[in-house]
């Protein structure tokens, strides 16, 4: 009995992850994986875009603390972005260029440069993983968007309509036991318009609400958009840390 | 020695797992490889869409029979952020516009990154106050959306602040306002100098007969303005009268002349005393008339 242990945990673990593998079952509405393909292939039919996010995230460390704060975001071809953020009482700026992604602390007056990789995509990966630094709007910029979605919650479905500032937009929830996402497309133009996460379980009452506005889709964004040049009265410190 | 076997493989299998689901941004997402796979267009900006030949089985109901879990779920837009006062940075060694109402006075470098140097009359910053405000129904100053600034062209009767001619055209009236008389020609007014006519700001409260072609109305507030090469006029009772910029305008062009400068990390065109914020709004690159407060 001892020794059939093992062999029973080892079976556990093959049937459990497997289960969150390819061979995954949920229930996966078709238009609402057809919309997410839209949005997919919208998003990776443009050479340069930008857009505003307005983002309200409600944390529950303890005591619950809302975060308000709007982001601009630029990006052309696979290689240059730049983001301004701001919120009540932080302002920065990050560009990216020729592998090299810069931050600008304007309240403070100090920039940091760090190395970065080949594409955008691969550079918000590597930020996010090496410095925790969430970019606005990455998620649906991934070009995998659908099949992460589906590999990682059970179900996703498509509710209705529903108008975000004016704008008609298709509602999918995605849902799984830990978060419960509502995921609002523009009908008429299959951007984003608005996220919504909702934590379950042990984060409970923790919430994030992105609204996009000013979509502008391959509009002739001029590269110095894209270049750094610290201000002569600024000075270099490790921001990225 | 066998337990140890098993208990070794679990481990390589856990880890195998975890490896190819490297967690990234708020929902799960694969490590992006270049961006994407598959068709990449050329240029994209995430590298295209890409998709897996094996996906779990979609359903064609239309509407799932579960209700949604979150119950409490907020029915808005995210907030905006109340951004607080901020100096702006005084640092400038640009010399003035002449031209410029004001003269070019104080002279100010504003943060930014690329050492764009501006030259405007004082230190200021978005009223933001009129977060609270109405413009057309939309509240508050439209969402800042840099486009760059391109100097609309008016034809070649309009001629930017400071234009030197000779000879007054035969079409000028003459206006006044304040005993000054102002030779008025298509939009631009003169005064005399040596030798010839000088362009100059439109003069705030003077009244002209007949708007220039090209004119544009711009309704806001259920009240209508008319729009020319930078200037406001209203509806009087003996013509049209130059205004102030009414706070909060729409409009589509600015002429040559105007300064792109940065203020708290956007950009703005100053011209003719008022600022310019560029908005998109319905496809269209435009600008609105915001209201600054001197720090």
């Amino acid at each position: 009995m001892k020794q059939k242990l093992p062999t029973i945990v080892v079976l556990i673990t093959v049937v459990a992850l497997m289960s969150c593998g390819e061979n995954k079952s949920g229930f996966y509405d078709q238009s609402a994986i057809q919309a997410l393909d839209k949005l997919s292939e919208t998003i990776g039919n443009l050479s340069s875009a930008s857009f505003t996010i307005n983002t309200e995230i409600v944390t529950n460390d303890g005591a619950t603390d809302t975060i308000v704060k709007q982001s601009d975001v630029y990006l052309s071809g696979s290689n240059q972005m730049y983001v301004y953020f701001s919120r009540a009482d932080v302002r920065k700026g990050y560009w990216y260029k020729d592998a090299k992604l810069s931050v600008l602390d304007f309240d403070h007056d100090q920039y940091d440069e760090v190395p970065a990789p080949a594409t955008i995509m691969e550079t918000i990966d590597s930020i996010h993983n090496r410095y925790n630094i969430d970019f606005p709007a990455a998620d649906f910029l991934y070009p995998t968007l659908t099949d992460d979605l589906m590999a990682q919650f059970d179900t996703i479905a498509v509710l209705g309509s529903k108008v975000i500032d004016d704008v008609s937009c298709k509602e999918i929830n995605a849902t799984n036991a830990n978060l419960d996402v509502y995921m609002l497309i523009d009908e008429a133009t299959n951007l984003p318009k608005q996220l919504e996460i909702y934590h379950l379980g042990e984060r409970n009452g923790e919430t994030f609400i992105a609204t996009y506005s000013n979509w502008r889709t391959n509009p002739n964004l001029p590269d110095e958009l894209f270049e750094f040049s610290p201000p002569a009265s600024s000075t270099k410190t490790s921001i990225f840390k | 020695m066998k337990t140890y076997k098993l208990n070794h493989i679990i481990l390589i299998l856990v880890f195998a797992f975890l490896s190819g689901e490297i967690l990234a941004q708020r929902m799960q997402h694969a490590p992006a490889r270049g961006g994407g796979g598959g068709a990449r267009p050329s240029g994209s900006i995430n590298g295209g869409a890409s998709r897996t030949a094996s996906r779990p089985q979609t359903s064609q109901a239309s509407k799932p029979s579960y209700t949604p879990k979150t119950q409490n779920r907020a029915n808005t837009t995210a907030s905006r952020p109340q951004v607080s006062n901020r100096k702006t940075e005084i640092n400038n060694n640009r010399t003035g516009n002449e031209n410029k109402i004001g003269g070019g006075g104080n002279k100010i470098n504003i943060d930014n990154s690329k050492n764009v140097n501006v030259n405007v009359n004082r230190n200021v910053r978005v009223n933001n106050y009129h977060s609270n405000r109405y413009y057309n129904g939309h509240r508050g100053y439209y969402p800042y959306h840099y486009h760059p600034y391109r100097p609309y062209y008016y034809g070649p009767v309009w001629h930017p602040f400071g234009f030197f001619v000779a000879t007054m055209f035969t079409t000028a009236v003459i206006v006044s306002l304040n005993n000054q008389p102002y030779y008025y020609n298509q939009g631009v007014y003169y005064v005399e100098v040596n030798n010839g006519y000088n362009s100059v700001p439109p003069p705030v409260n003077i009244t002209i007969n007949n708007l220039p072609d090209g004119v544009e109305s711009v309704t806001l507030n259920d009240l209508t303005y008319y729009y020319y090469a930078g200037t406001f006029y209203e509806k009087v009772s003996d013509g049209f009268k130059v205004i102030v910029a009414p706070d909060g305008a729409m409009v589509l062009n600015i002429p040559d002349g105007g300064e792109e400068l940065e203020i708290d990390g956007n950009k703005y065109v100053f011209y003719n005393d008022t600022y310019f914020q560029p908005l998109a709004k319905d496809g269209k690159d435009l600008y609105q008339v915001v209201s600054m407060e001197e720090n």
